[in-house]
């Protein structure tokens, strides 16, 4: 199925953008962990799999119970070019390791820029949103461990 | 993954003649007359809606008062559970919901997904009418072994006639908690925006309510006046324009019932120069524009404060000429259409007004075009500065995207400004200092105060406040007053001999 990433305008397209790179890190991590050369690292994998999963779930309640038109207003400054992340793996295990860690750091990244820009946007958002920058740094450095 | 338009598709391209929904059916209305319903982003005519007869507002009255004694004998625990189990049935259907909501309206969809889940709220807020019903008592309360108490008992059938501008959240204001405190309801929404009501009561039929217990008829005013004049309705509750507030209102007392009429609005945002202009600019720009400009808590003239105000204006002017303008149904858009051709009409034609009056035009949104949507409604972002505080433009209420900005010296001159309007919905400050703050909340005539928040709309569990020509009755909806509005205090005092 085709993961659609918008430009990011407003708190709907912010929440749904953020629900595209869950699914993609989801996606791309579980194919890397029914890898036979990653076959050695199939479990943290999955389970890192299953972490991005579950947030886009978690987004989607977010994006309901949290959307408030007293704090309803446009958002700038968030190029979606700047996070879109890559759709494929190469052939290589180093390469894979390599590219889940760079897709980790660009989803903490597009955390953190949504925390800072989008404070007043959010109603309190912005706090489990750092939250998902520590998370995904934490597995970003994992992942660069297990390349090594 | 596609470089997509973000485009939602539609829930229908057509939704054919809605239906009323009596004693528990959705029935074809035997009405002749009939309104188009018509998608003011495209122009076209996505539904229409029958502009109900007496008779069948009467039917409606009938199965509300028959199911009334049954309902009311109902424990309210019990009353509840249809309540909840149609939260749940609205989570499941929530997208659906707010796309016919952007479809029928033209609001942007964030807009309807907001609106959505307002009205969820106001169904979460009825099921804690077990204890919000609540009566008092106190033991020796009238004299040494005699005791005082109060309870709270449901009066009958109410009524609701609902506006044009949220299809989906204004009834939920209203009867969620009337039927919890064992009222029976009917329900009129606007002939504009009928198929988002249409859709809910498909869905309102499969939470289990007894028949009766809520009631919807579509109609015009032969409908409101068919509710205002049977002696057997209760109480009226009403969101629109000032003078049909007032017009209900007046019919409605003379026949005997509770009313809550809602009506229009002038909102005032004031900017003080110690304001936090980086972290408000987006409010204010969303307050006055979201919407566009069509909600009662809207902000309408911004009021700048001090000598040195060009900076403050230039800002607004410059965030107003970003907003970006098209379809609701395009994720990307930030303003929709206005929400009929008429009220198009009567937008540009207060422009027009507007810049006859001499006051400086600084951003024009007439003309507007929208590429793929040539037929559609669409009035852009408009400021106009210098406004003469006495022109139509900051004195009338326009109910579209249009800035109208007055510069007066100080805090003083702002809030007489404020309190000199025929209304009193809602007014903002934008400041950093808590002395500015506390002043306008304590002295500006206004029913919703916000302070750096420029849509300050009450949670369900709170009042929506509204003074003067904003509000014509006493007890005002959602909120303990709703428990006040919905039901009699009866006093009971006992002794036992």
């Amino acid at each position: 199925m085709t993961i659609e990433f918008p430009q990011i305008t407003s708190f709907g397209t912010l929440l749904k953008f953020a629900q595209a790179l869950d699914q993609t890190a989801a996606d791309l991590e579980d194919q890397a962990a029914g890898l036979p050369a990653l076959a050695e690292h199939q479990a943290p994998l999955a389970a890192m799999s299953r972490k991005h999963a579950r947030r886009v779930g978690d987004l989607e309640r977010l994006a309901r119970e949290r959307l408030n038109e007293v704090v309803l207003q446009p958002l700038s400054g968030m190029a979606r070019g700047e996070y879109l992340p890559p759709t494929t793996l190469p052939d290589d295990a180093a390469g894979i390791l390599g590219t889940l860690a760079g897709l980790e750091d660009l989803s903490a990244r597009f955390y953190g820029d949504a925390a800072d820009r989008a404070v007043n946007l959010l109603g309190g958002l912005d706090r489990t949103f750092k939250r998902f920058v520590k998370e995904d740094r934490k597995r970003a450095e994992a992942l660069k461990n297990l390349a090594q | 993954m596609s470089d997509n338009t973000n485009l939602l598709p539609v829930v229908k391209e057509q939704y054919g003649r809605v239906r009323n929904y009596i004693d528990g059916e959705l029935v074809d209305s035997s009405s002749t007359r009939n309104g188009e319903v018509i998608n003011p982003a495209t122009a076209e005519v996505i539904a229409t809606v029958p502009l109900s007869t007496k008779a069948e507002v009467t039917a409606a009255v009938d199965a509300a008062q028959d199911i009334f004694p049954e309902w009311r004998e109902t424990p309210p625990n019990i009353r509840v559970q249809p309540i909840y189990r149609l939260k749940a049935l609205f989570e499941k259907h929530y997208e659906e919901l707010a796309r016919i909501v952007t479809q029928e309206h033209g609001k942007v969809i964030d807009e309807a997904r907001g609106s959505v889940r307002r009205m969820v709220d106001n169904l979460e807020f009825a099921c804690g009418i077990p204890s919000l019903m609540m009566g008092e008592n106190l033991e020796d309360g009238a004299a040494p072994g005699i005791d005082e108490e109060f309870i709270r008992q449901p009066l009958g059938v109410f009524a609701a006639v609902a506006p044009f501008n949220f299809p989906a959240m204004v009834p939920f204001w209203f009867w969620p908690s009337a039927v919890a405190c064992g009222n029976t309801f009917v329900v009129k929404p606007s002939e504009q925006v009928p198929v988002t009501q249409d859709r809910i009561f498909e869905i309102i039929d499969e939470a289990g309510f007894p028949p009766g217990v809520i009631n919807m008829v579509h109609g015009d005013k032969e409908a409101v006046d068919g509710l205002l004049d049977d002696g057997r309705v209760q109480g009226i509750s009403f969101v629109g324009s000032t003078p049909i507030a007032r017009y209900i209102y007046e019919r409605a007392a003379q026949n005997g019932k509770r009313v809550q009429c809602q009506g229009g609005a002038k909102n005032f945002l004031t900017i003080m120069p110690d304001a936090n202009m980086g972290a408000c600019l987006p409010n204010i720009v969303s307050s006055c524009l979201g919407n566009t400009g069509q909600r009662c808590l809207a902000g309408a003239a911004l009021v700048v404060v001090g000598d040195d105000a060009d900076a403050t204006v230039d800002q607004v002017v410059a965030a107003a000429r970003e907003v970006r303008v098209g379809y609701g149904l395009d994720e990307s858009v930030q303003m929709g259409p206005l929400a009929a051709k008429r009220h198009y009409d009567r937008v540009v034609s207060m422009i027009d007004a507007g810049a006859a009056e001499d006051n400086n035009l600084r951003l024009d949104g007439r003309g507007i075009r929208v590429e793929g949507y040539d037929k559609g409604y669409f009035v852009g972002p408009t400021v106009f500065d210098h406004c003469d505080p006495e022109s139509s433009i900051v004195r009338e209420e326009i109910f579209g995207p249009v800035i109208s900005i007055v510069r007066v010296p100080d805090l003083d001159a702002a809030i007489d400004l404020i309190n000199s309007s025929r209304y009193g919905n809602a007014s903002s400050i934008y400041t950093t200092s808590g002395k500015a703050a506390r002043e306008y909340r304590y002295r500006v005539l206004g029913g919703n105060i916000g302070i750096n928040i420029g849509v300050p709309a009450p949670m369900a569990y709170f009042p929506f406040g509204g003074y003067k020509d904003s509000f014509f009755g006493d007890l005002h909806g959602q909120g303990k007053d709703a428990i006040n509005f919905f039901t009699d205090r009866k006093v009971v005092i006992t002794r036992w001999l």
